[in-house]
């Protein structure tokens, strides 16, 4: 029940954001399909598991997960520069490579974010997510290096973990 | 004066986009294997589309077309690994075989 | 700078088009189509600015959601061979 509110505040917002229409009958309007579209997610049994863990938000997480994109960010511009320089060169250094890193006592979540933050990277993409093993293809070996290091898998972990409780 | 500062900006995010884009295309277009362009399509999907966006938020300043084009960039910033996953995760399970370095030979396209 | 914006994206879309022409396997097809939706939605956002309609945001931001689900479904009608397939069973029994 408490996702299902969840989901229809985010909607009804998404859609004064979106519309920018502020008239009364507009309004009744966006709110009714706003409340439609969350009854069939409710029917559809989609969000009350695991989708949106609503409970566990704090501004703690918040602000970590911040900075954690703030230094994606600034990964994925200086992997994506790499890459560039390496299409622009002729494609004579692309040495593509799989190679398996263990995500070992990481909780859902944090694969999910693990592994779409490596397929985000230009340069290095997750193929497969084995247990506790995920398949990592690279375009180039030392692409890599950071992620064998583990800063990335750092990184993530730290995300949840001042916050004491997993997941 | 602050008004050139804006526009030298949007015209240097503008440019820096454009430039990454191209690559990125360039890219898929050069590199030897399946598995190797999605990284060169992962170029336009996240760096390009990041500072072209920028460049155009920068033009608009506070409103709610800024707000329109943030929500696009963080829906594509979702939604591109989530397929480029899918592709290569497909790609695999229907008998695709990487190419490595070690033993591999260079195929011509 | 915007229009020259627009331009150098189309020019990628035609780099991308040839991509999805002489693509081997038809992933590479599917790469190149799903990169040239994304390329769309950039040409929608620029083309707006050009001709002083934002308007064309809101069909950009549909598109890329469409662009999405398309790449989506193709993958799961290639990979199960049915729209309908929740993935829940293993995949020994239909392949």
């Amino acid at each position: 029940m408490k996702s299902t509110l969840a989901l229809l505040l985010f909607l009804s917002i998404f859609w004064l954001a979106l519309s920018g229409h502020y008239s009364g009958l507009l309004l009744g309007l966006g709110f009714a399909s706003c409340l439609w579209v969350a009854l069939i997610a409710r029917r559809m049994d989609v969000v009350d598991h695991g989708g949106l863990p609503v409970q566990k938000w704090s501004l703690r997480i918040f602000t970590t997960f911040f900075i954690y994109l703030m230094w994606l960010g600034k990964e994925i511009v200086l992997s994506s520069i790499a890459v560039a320089r390496m299409i622009l060169s002729n494609g004579a250094r692309v040495r593509p490579e799989v190679i398996q890193l263990s995500v070992e006592g990481m909780n859902d979540m944090e694969k999910v974010i693990y592994a779409n933050s490596i397929t985000l990277t230009p340069g290095t993409l997750t193929v497969d997510v084995d247990g506790d093993w995920l398949n990592v293809h690279t375009v180039r070996g030392d692409l890599l290096e950071p992620l064998k290091r583990g800063d990335m898998a750092n990184r993530v972990r730290r995300i949840y973990n001042r916050s004491g409780k997993q997941l | 004066m602050i008004e050139i500062v804006f526009l030298i900006l949007r015209d240097v995010c503008l440019f820096i986009g454009a430039l990454f884009v191209l690559v990125g295309s360039l890219g898929v277009l050069r590199f030897p294997d399946f598995f190797s362009r999605i990284h060169a399509t992962g170029i336009t999907e996240t760096v390009g589309i990041a500072f072209i966006f920028a460049g155009l938020i920068v033009e608009v300043g506070y409103s709610l077309t800024s707000l329109k084009l943030l929500i696009i960039l963080v829906f594509v910033f979702f939604t591109s690994p989530t397929s480029s996953h899918a592709l290569a995760k497909t790609a695999i399970h229907a008998g695709l075989v990487p190419l490595t370095h070690k033993g591999g030979n260079q195929p011509s396209n | 700078m915007i229009a020259a914006t627009l331009i150098a994206v189309m020019i990628g879309m035609v780099l991308l088009l040839a991509r999805a022409f002489i693509g081997p396997t038809i992933f590479d097809r599917i790469l190149a189509i799903n990169n040239f939706g994304t390329k769309t939605v950039i040409v929608l956002a620029l083309y707006g600015f050009v001709t002083e309609r934002p308007d064309f945001l809101d069909i950009a931001l549909v598109y890329a959601l469409c662009n999405f689900i398309v790449t989506i479904a193709v993958l799961k009608y290639f990979e199960y061979g049915d729209l309908g397939h929740t993935g829940k069973q293993p995949k020994d029994e239909i392949s």
